[in-house]
């Protein structure tokens, strides 16, 4: 990881914050007058903070320590495959209200399985079929949980 | 406890259901805990929706059974395919891999299962016995402390989730943020709600805490995707599970020894099992006649993070129930469970809800026992578990993650925010940040901010005369100042001693 990207990372980070701070912040202008105090308080805290977060990416680039395991500089490649499972949850989302929750299901299951490189049939079947089962099973019958309906089942 | 609550709990305890419920919880925290990459957080934000429909016993009963469960789950594969499940158990694969090598791959688990009991066992009976006089601290409390007890939890959480202090910070202001959206409880006016109606009855935690935990979870073993089908060698697991007489009272002091720290580090606010699991095991080899083993299949090594890892579940719920105070990110998340149920933290849990209180530790103990009985019979076959392709549980997670959003409400909105909080959690921990306080701001920012306008208002527009006439205000605020300096001294004393 270098010095540079780490730099950029942190410090974009930082005025992201930044900038949603003092735009919340003026947004809290046109709030009922008694209920300002606590969000500005927390607003300003959080403005100093994502300062200091700048202010930090810029003296310290480089500290080691401070790096957690999943951390690393988001990169086209990095994010590619988390991307595409965000997408394909958002049109799994978007489907059920139109198509159905147990259709989709079954949909987006055989496509995470194709996405993850698995290519027997047969584990396609058993999975598709099992994870159906299971979750009619546990949810519909079992805990009685009102699943999500679209126009097929 | 009365007798009188003590028939209630037994009247709530002794039925098959809870026996269901308990062994469904153990036997999923196991396998989750076995399953490297999948944390008990993760197991806990995705089961709260299941637990909803439950009365208040039966599904904490089977949140505090994952709890446990998962972190002795993550032992298996430490010990037999040398990969932590949890980082807790990391301490643990040092000598329970060797053993394994060395042909007593059972025994070490048998320690494991056993040390994992009487720790969490140990740890629930402190729970038992020092929770109640601890409540009654919080009777003390007025609406000045209980804003500043929100902060100490916040700054304890913030502070020691993830590795940089001001990121965690930021990440509990982030979620005291979020805890202001909606209809103002005092004047009835909307805040940040940008005109959307479900909004107003604030920002929903269930869905929030399932999308940080459980879709940033598959978005970042979606990374991996290319090497993702790395079966792990396993070794065969040969011999007795049972560790002998002669055993047993070799590591018997080690395992109270150990379950006493686990039970003390968990009590402290944001130390968790990764830090009690590695003193346990520096102080196992101190004290050991054995020393120059450990790291080569010493038994004591096996027992001594074990013991302590789930001794650090009872005392971590300490100070969340007692106080509010999470003791890790992992009770921050059960906080969110106990608080849906209508359960706050506090004396009133000793009091009005005893029945119900004294039923969970107990049920938490049956838990402990259930696990330890289900470990010894079957530990062995569980690391199976860890050779699950992620591509099957990377749609399983979704579904749950999907149904349980969806499962409290009814709507899909609350879908959308799980999704939502899926992207924020992966961004989050992509630059370093730990969702963990953000959730803990979500919940306590209410708590907060009431705290702080009712002591603005008796103050009358003197707040620091106010806070600093009280002395356990002062107490707070110094506890606060320490949090939030305690991690930069100790990294100065440990640089310096190196």
């Amino acid at each position: 990881m270098s010095s540079l990207n780490r730099l950029n990372q942190d410090f974009f980070v930082g005025a992201a914050l930044a900038i949603l701070s003092v735009s919340l912040l003026v947004m809290t202008l046109d709030f009922n007058p008694g209920t300002t105090a606590y969000p500005r308080i927390v607003l300003g805290t959080l403005l100093l903070m994502s300062i200091a977060i700048c202010i930090k990416s810029v003296i310290n680039t480089e500290n080691n320590d401070e790096r957690t395991p999943d951390e690393s500089i988001l990169s086209i490649k990095i994010v590619k495959y988390p991307f595409i499972v965000f997408g394909v949850i958002v049109i799994y989302v978007l489907s059920i209200m139109y198509i159905g929750f147990f259709v989709s299901t079954g949909l987006m299951t055989i496509f995470m399985l194709y996405f993850m490189k698995i290519r027997k049939v047969r584990t396609y079947i058993f999975t598709v079929v099992g994870i159906i089962l299971f979750v009619h099973l546990l949810f519909g019958v079992q805990l009685n949980v009102n699943l999500p309906s679209g126009i097929l089942i | 406890m009365n007798a009188e609550v003590f028939q209630e709990v037994l009247a709530q305890l002794l039925t098959l259901e809870m026996f269901f419920i308990i062994l469904i919880g153990v036997v999923a925290g196991i396998v989750v805990g076995g399953l490297p990459g999948l944390s008990a957080m993760m197991a806990i934000a995705l089961m709260i929706p299941i637990t909803f429909g439950m009365d208040a016993t039966t599904g904490l009963v089977m949140l505090t059974a994952i709890f446990t469960a998962s972190i002795y789950g993550g032992s298996i594969s430490a010990i037999l395919i040398h990969t932590p499940g949890t980082p807790s158990s990391a301490a643990t694969s040092l000598d329970g891999y060797p053993m394994t090598q060395r042909g007593e791959g059972a025994k070490a688990l048998g320690a494991a299962t056993i040390s994992s009991m009487v720790g969490g066992l140990i740890s629930a009976i402190a729970l038992l016995f020092l929770a109640p006089p601890l409540s009654r601290i919080s009777i003390m409390f007025s609406s000045a402390e209980y804003f500043l007890i929100a902060i100490f939890g916040l700054t304890i959480i913030g502070s020691l989730a993830g590795k940089s202090m001001l990121k965690g910070l930021t990440a509990g202001v982030l979620g005291l943020l979020l805890g202001t959206i909606g209809i103002d409880a005092f004047t009835g006016s909307p805040r940040f709600t940008f005109g959307v109606t479900t909004l107003e009855s604030g920002m929903p935690l269930i869905p929030a805490m399932i999308g940080l935990f459980s879709i940033s979870q598959v978005m970042i073993q979606a990374e991996k995707r290319d090497n993702n089908h790395v079966k792990h060698t396993m070794q065969k697991v040969k011999g007795k599970v049972l560790p002998t007489f002669k055993e047993l009272k070799m590591i018997g002091v080690n395992l109270i020894r150990s379950s006493g720290i686990g039970t003390f580090v968990g009590m402290l606010p944001g130390a968790g099992g990764d830090i009690a699991s590695w003193i346990s095991y520096n102080e196992a080899k101190r004290f050991s006649k054995n020393k120059e083993t450990f790291g080569k299949g010493n038994i004591e090594g096996v027992v001594a993070p074990e013991a302590a890892n789930n001794a650090v579940t009872g005392g971590s719920l300490i100070p969340t129930l007692t106080l509010g105070i999470p003791g890790s990110a992992t009770t921050a998340i059960l906080l969110g469970g106990f608080m849906i149920q209508g359960l706050n933290p506090g004396r009133e849990l000793f009091t009005t809800h005893a029945n119900t209180t004294y039923a969970i530790i107990i049920g938490f103990m049956a838990a402990n026992i259930l696990m330890g009985i289900i470990g010894l019979l079957g530990a062995k076959h569980f690391v199976k578990v860890a050779n699950i392709p992620f591509a099957i549980l990377a749609p399983l997670i979704i579904i749950f993650s999907l149904v349980g959003s969806y499962a409290i409400r009814g709507s899909i909105f609350d879908v959308w925010i799980m999704v939502m909080f899926g992207l924020i959690g992966y961004l989050f921990r992509k630059t370093g940040f730990h969702p963990a306080p953000l959730i803990l701001g979500l919940i306590l920012g209410p708590i907060a901010e009431n705290g702080f306008r009712q002591a603005m208002t008796m103050s009358g527009g003197n707040m620091l005369e106010y806070f600093f006439s009280r002395p356990i205000s002062i107490a707070l605020m110094v506890l606060i100042i320490l949090a939030l300096f305690s991690p930069i001294l100790s990294k100065k004393v440990s640089s310096k001693s190196n």
